[in-house]
């Protein structure tokens, strides 16, 4: 193969190969936003994906369905008997929340600005990235929707992910088990006292999410549930990430890792939520100067 | 005419690795190992063989670079594979008589310099810590039997349309 290392092709594989390294860098680099040719690739191809998605996502749901129905006596019976117990704690629920409206508004909060307080919406999944190396979802929301980058996006069994990128018509979520250093969540949990940390990573090969930089001193016991802390501003406090399964001290030995199984399914996604903090995060001070 | 319906065969089975075959993706009903559709480039591949390497790196950098912008972040890393791969596969397949199994052998070969490569080039800029050994248990040898599959399915008519195609333009020249 005399032509296969000529030099002409040479040059132009280590042309391609100066232009590749400087393609990812430049697309490494963390961007607020996607360029608009990106955008509108995105757009129209997400288009047709969920042209394609559809049909095929309810298809599966009949194979399902039928599945679900075999179980459906045994589940039913379970649930009616879960049910007495349902109205006692929604009847304690309306009386604790009740009782916090009130004791907020003792103290002059103003129940709208709370941590935990956030409206959400519904998009329905219409992709997910073929590579595993990178977990991103398409959603069918966007801009116009009033999607914003960094929301967060659940199920209902508990968080997924955030949003990365926001085109018009359609936005990408970037999956709690995306390997990226800046997939960073903000957690804590609440058995007896507050133990915050932060969700650091995922470890593909147990399936479990890293919840590193928890003070040493703190208990963090197996079986207690993760939840979002809400003070990285973007995320509001309370929404279920995991369990934790194992608890580890560091090789320093000043902070501990617990491992988190995930609440949600991170394949069986159909329908999501993206929550949406509102405005009150961004100008808390001039909100409180209108307030009077 | 031919020329739009190869464009459009790839595109379409472009859609269907991000959408259709996500639905049933193995994970989903608890399975360990990954299934890594690649159905785009094994016809690439094929491209690449049965019509010139250089219409192998054409569509390569095209449906790579698409890849790259709706299912990554990073822009080129399935651009430069792609066509990498296809080139090369394309100016191996010269030497060879081609046939199906040597094709099969062929378009595995360049779906594993793809994976290896991806592998190789996430693990150094961190976007994956998978450990070599799940690497290549859980994702790459899987795929290669999907990939294998589907190159056996779809090989006589795309073979067909690339013949067809290869023919249309030499009557051209």
């Amino acid at each position: 193969m005399p032509q296969f290392f000529s030099n002409k092709r040479l040059i132009v594989l280590l042309v391609s190969i100066i232009v590749l390294v400087a393609l990812i860098g430049t697309s490494m680099k963390e961007r607020d936003a996607l360029t608009i040719p990106e955008q509108f690739f995105k757009d129209s191809v997400g288009w047709l994906q969920s042209v394609f998605y559809k049909p095929a996502n309810s298809v599966a749901g009949l194979f399902e369905s039928v599945e679900d129905m075999k179980d459906m006596y045994e589940e039913n019976k379970l649930l009616k008997s879960r049910l007495n117990e349902f109205v006692a704690l929604s009847e304690e629920l309306k009386e604790v929340k009740k009782e916090n409206a009130e004791l907020k508004n003792e103290l002059n909060i103003d129940p709208s600005t709370g941590i935990s307080n956030y409206q959400t919406f519904h998009a329905n999944m219409i992709a997910r990235s073929p590579d595993r190396w990178n977990d991103l979802l398409t959603i069918d929301k966007g801009k116009q929707d009033g999607v914003e980058a960094n929301m967060a996006v659940t199920t209902p069994e508990g968080l997924i992910g955030k949003i990365k990128n926001v085109q018009p018509f359609s936005s990408t979520v970037q999956l709690v088990s995306d390997v990226d250093r800046t997939n960073r969540i903000a957690a804590m949990t609440q058995e007896d006292e507050n133990v915050f940390g932060t969700i650091e990573g995922y470890d593909t090969e147990r399936d479990v999410l890293l919840f590193a930089k928890i003070p040493v001193d703190t208990k963090v016991k197996k079986g207690q549930t993760v939840i979002t802390a809400g003070n990285g501003g973007i995320f509001p406090r309370g929404i279920v990430i995991g369990e934790i399964l194992d608890v580890e001290t560091d090789n320093v030995g000043t902070t501990q890792t617990a491992y988190v199984k995930p609440a949600a399914d991170l394949y069986d996604i159909n329908n999501v939520m993206v929550i949406d903090r509102g405005a009150q995060t961004v100008t808390p001070s001039s909100e409180e100067g209108d307030e009077e | 005419m031919k020329q739009l319906l190869l464009s459009g065969t790839l595109f379409v089975l472009f859609l269907l690795e991000g959408t259709v075959f996500q639905v049933f993706a193995p994970e989903q009903y608890g399975f360990e190992f990954q299934l890594i559709p690649r159905f785009v480039t094994v016809v690439v591949l094929l491209v690449g063989m049965y019509l010139s390497p250089m219409f192998g790196v054409i569509f390569g950098v095209i449906f790579g670079l698409l890849h790259d912008l709706i299912y990554t972040d990073l822009v080129g890393v399935y651009m430069f594979g792609i066509a990498v791969s296809a080139y090369i596969i394309g100016y191996l397949s010269r030497v060879f008589q081609l046939n199906l199994f040597i094709s099969l052998v062929l378009v595995l070969l360049g779906f594993s310099m793809l994976e290896f490569y991806v592998y190789e080039l996430f693990s150094l800029i961190n976007v994956t810590n998978l450990s070599f050994n799940s690497f290549i248990y859980d994702r790459y040898l899987p795929s290669l039997i999907l990939n294998g599959v589907f190159m056996l399915i779809v090989y006589f008519p795309v073979k067909r349309l690339l013949e067809e195609l290869s023919e249309s333009r030499r009557q051209e020249n």
